[in-house]
């Protein structure tokens, strides 16, 4: 097995100190940073979320292999800001005012830093104009929102007007999920993606910024 | 009539049938709620999520079969007529029958066997009125009041509506019931008498408790403190949502919503209260007080008041003070003079139920040791007493242990699988275990369901026993993940006979379609299994933030009390292999029954109880779990399942 498929499995494992050992070791070696992250940590993240997608993983295994995932991150930074690596896409995300349910908008942080998009994390609580703010100031290519109460998900059409009266509407995709929300609600609200799990919902946000 | 054009609806549950107009209802659930007295529950609240809303079509021509419904329901259900209630319009007159699971079983711990502790703070006293005449043309309401002159009573306005019939049927002989100066009831003394020696004895009050779920109500004789008569039934409420956030949401989207809902539960607690007075002979003018408690959303919910700051952070009810509510201004037909008393809340999600079960425990007033209560219903509360301190949680278990959100999930009602065990089979069938065999004829698990009716679905106790089985026989492991039918067919076990594919998800099937009670396989998906971690990993999570904050260890901890309907069926054993409680806490689990029910009871009773509500929440501190970041942790850390 290379040291590549290496990290892939160690991070799925969620072995937060096996992954660093190997990535140090991988840099040592003179790979590049990129091609670490995106052939070894990416490629780990990608088998849990399609796991995770099929229910054959949950929550907290995802957690553990981000864990470990980050742990590689954070030695490749330097290094990917000197290759000049960019991020694939911004993504500003955070749940919607009135909700604090965090756990459900960290996997698809999780999700997404896993297919190398840059996400900023505004945390829960989150008011429709600091979404905006937010997504002028770092030009975001997404703005995702999270709610998990039937009672808080109407917050995100202020979000869907908000950027309609900012002018930025045009250039900013709105993703919304959380287990009230449906495509229905979604295109009810004039909002653009809807996606069920974390996992798609990160290769939704991909797409996007492929584009 | 003019109306003949429109369509009909013939709608039967139970063996009552109702016949309306269909009108501009947008779909059959929103029909059904509205215009009939049926009960149907809908987790989701129609929002075509949770599959609950199931009806039949009997005649008739519906709507189209949704995509929503072939995600929800099985072929099979939908070859036999089975639709969802939200997703329905009729296209010509339709006529439907409704799974009937309304009652709720009459359950043990609904009797108290000994007579509760009273007062004595009610009096009653009997006047002599002279009888009018020509020369003596004084109002009826004079006459009472110059009867009473010396007494200092006052009158509360509702009791003239009757007072007229009552004077002169107890021919000018009334006995007033009185608490302080206030006049609860005025009776005609020919009806006390005539029921008992001492009439004194035959006054009575009605403890409620509303769950998000289940209602339940408790006849007492205010006098001896004697425990008459009970009832329950599902939440009527049901069918605009399983939890507190979609009845909520309901409410919030119109005014007459909220007092549909109002409507809804007080209806059905004077129906409760009408039935027991007539299974017991009692005329309802002789019952003249209530205490209802109930989670905030229900209380607020029952009194007409808005809930929608109790759904965003952070988090304010409107009120969560004790209150002294004349039954008249709710529409409750007891005494027209009668009182409500509501007892005090802590929070937006810790309501007086939970102070009840507090009270009930004995907690509040044995503060020796450490103990827990744990209510677990559509929130999972938990109270941590340490000395004549308090410290309380919610955690949004969810409705699953109720039986939301589970494929062949249910309520505590009649059918439900309440208890699953290991068959002890003596030598097991060597030809049946091989990977190409048939699954073999006796399933090597036995349940029990409530009231032994044929089995229809899991409530939240079976579903913890089934799953601690799968846990311990390697079925489910520890991450949550089930053997799928081929890698349960490589192991070997007689259990992995059991594992199905089930719209393509590892299953488990525990009763096969043709022994169920509705013709329909049980089974428990892997799904399911998410759903319960989720939910089991909120209260084992719950549990230990507390234990954090007040820098305890189990040790300390005296007693868990396990409070509420799921609290009484569910096997402490079971409940520790899933992990839903600590390990530590074994030997020390205690199930109290429905705990709110019995505080409420005892605050009905006495006034000295109805004040310690107030004392035990002045002592209650109360910890918001979804913004502590060490809750956080250990929930995530708590979805595993023990190894």
């Amino acid at each position: 097995m290379g040291i590549l498929e290496e990290i892939s499995e160690f991070l799925q494992k969620g072995k937060a100190n096996e992954v660093k050992a190997l990535v140090q070791k991988a840099i040592d070696e003179g790979m590049d940073a990129k091609t670490i992250l995106e052939e070894g940590l990416m490629a780990g993240m990608n088998v849990v979320g399609i796991k995770f997608k099929n229910n054959q993983v949950y929550v907290p295994e995802v957690l553990i292999a981000a864990r470990a995932m980050n742990a590689g991150i954070a030695l490749l930074r330097p290094l990917l800001v000197k290759e000049g690596v960019k991020a694939k896409g911004k993504v500003i995300l955070g749940t919607v005012k009135g909700d604090l349910h965090d756990i459900g908008k960290n996997l698809v942080k999780m999700m997404m830093e896993g297919k190398g998009l840059e996400v900023i994390d505004l945390g829960t609580d989150v008011p429709a104009d600091k979404f905006i703010a937010m997504a002028k100031e770092h030009n975001a290519n997404i703005i995702a929102c999270s709610a998990l109460l039937t009672t808080t998900m109407t917050e995100m059409k202020n979000v869907v007007e908000k950027a309609k009266e900012s002018g930025i509407r045009d250039k900013v995709v709105i993703m919304i999920g959380g287990a009230p929300v449906t495509d229905n609600y979604c295109k009810s609200i004039g909002a653009d993606i809807y996606r069920p799990d974390a996992a798609t919902a990160a290769e939704a946000a991909l797409e996007v910024c492929g584009k | 009539m003019e109306t003949q054009r429109g369509i009909t609806i013939h709608a039967t549950q139970d063996g009552k049938e109702h016949f309306g107009e269909y009108g501009n209802s947008f779909s059959l659930l929103d029909y059904l709620s509205k215009h009939t007295p049926f009960t149907l529950q809908a987790p989701c609240g129609g929002k075509g999520r949770c599959g609950k809303c199931k009806i039949r079509i009997i005649g008739g021509t519906p709507s189209p079969v949704t995509d929503t419904e072939r995600t929800l329901l099985h072929p099979d259900e939908l070859s036999a007529g089975i639709r969802l209630a939200c997703m329905v319009n009729p296209e010509t007159d339709l006529s439907i029958s409704l799974e009937g699971e309304k009652k709720v079983q009459g359950n043990k711990s609904f009797r108290f066997s000994h007579p509760l502790p009273v007062d004595g703070s009610l009096h009653t006293l009997v006047l002599e009125l002279v009888p009018p005449s020509l020369e003596d043309q004084r109002s009826d309401h004079s006459r009472l009041l110059s009867a009473l002159a010396t007494e200092g009573l006052e009158v509360p306005t509702p009791l003239l509506l009757d007072l007229p019939q009552v004077l002169r049927e107890g021919k000018w002989r009334v006995t007033l019931i009185a608490q302080k100066n206030r006049v609860l009831s005025i009776l005609p003394s020919t009806l006390v008498e005539g029921q008992s020696s001492n009439p004194a004895s035959r006054i009575f009050g009605v403890a409620v408790d509303i769950g998000t779920t289940t209602v339940a109500a408790y006849l007492f004789d205010l006098y001896t403190g004697v425990h008459i008569d009970s009832q329950s039934e599902l939440n009527a409420q049901g069918a605009f949502g399983g939890d507190v956030i979609s009845r909520i949401q309901y409410a919030l989207e119109s005014l007459s919503n909220l007092r549909r809902l109002q409507e809804k539960i007080l209806t059905q607690i004077d129906e409760l209260i009408h039935r027991m007075a007539i299974r017991t002979g009692i005329h309802p003018a002789q019952i003249c007080m209530a205490c209802i408690v109930g989670n905030p959303t229900m209380i607020h919910l029952t009194l007409g008041l808005n809930p929608k700051y109790i759904a965003e952070a952070p988090f304010i009810p409107v009120t969560t003070e004790p209150l002294f509510v004349p039954t008249h201004e709710l529409g409750l037909s007891l005494s027209a003079g009668g009182i409500v008393r509501i007892p005090p809340a802590v929070s937006a999600y810790v309501g007086s139920d939970i102070l009840a079960g507090v009270i009930a425990s004995g907690m509040a007033t044995s503060t020796m040791r450490s103990a827990l209560l744990i209510d677990i219903g559509t929130n999972g509360e938990i109270v941590l007493g340490i000395g004549d301190r308090f410290i309380a949680c919610s955690t949004a278990a969810g409705p699953a242990f109720e039986g939301a959100q589970i494929t062949c999930g249910m309520g505590g009602v009649a059918g439900a699988i309440d208890g699953v065990i290991r068959r002890n089979l003596p030598v097991l069938a060597e030809g049946l275990q091989g990977p190409d065999s048939t699954p073999c004829p006796t399933h090597p698990l036995s349940f029990t369901t409530i009231l032994d009716a044929p089995p229809v679905g899991f409530c939240g106790a079976g579903i913890v026993d089934l799953l601690a089985i799968l846990l311990e026989t390697g079925m489910v492991d520890e991450t949550g993940r089930m053997l799928s039918q081929e890698e349960g067919k490589r192991q070997g076990h007689p259990l992995a006979e059991w594992l199905i594919t089930y719209d393509d998800e590892p299953a488990f099937l525990l009763v096969p379609a043709d022994k169920s009670g509705t013709g329909m396989p049980i089974l428990l998906t892997q799904q399911d299994v998410r759903e319960i971690q989720l939910a089991k990993a909120a209260i084992a999570a719950g549990i230990r933030t507390l234990l954090q904050k007040a820098n305890l260890t189990f040790d300390e901890i005296r007693t868990l009390y396990l409070a509420g309907g799921f609290g009484n069926y569910l096997n402490p054993r079971s409940a520790i292999r899933i992990g839903l409680i600590p390990k530590e806490l074994e030997g020390k689990i205690q199930s109290i029954g429905n705990a709110s029910g019995l505080g409420a009871s005892l605050a009905l009773l006495s006034e000295k109880t109805f004040s310690l509500f107030q004392q035990v929440r002045e002592r209650t501190s109360y910890i918001e779990l979804s913004s502590s970041p060490e809750f956080q942790e250990l929930y995530v850390e708590e979805m595993m399942f023990p190894s």
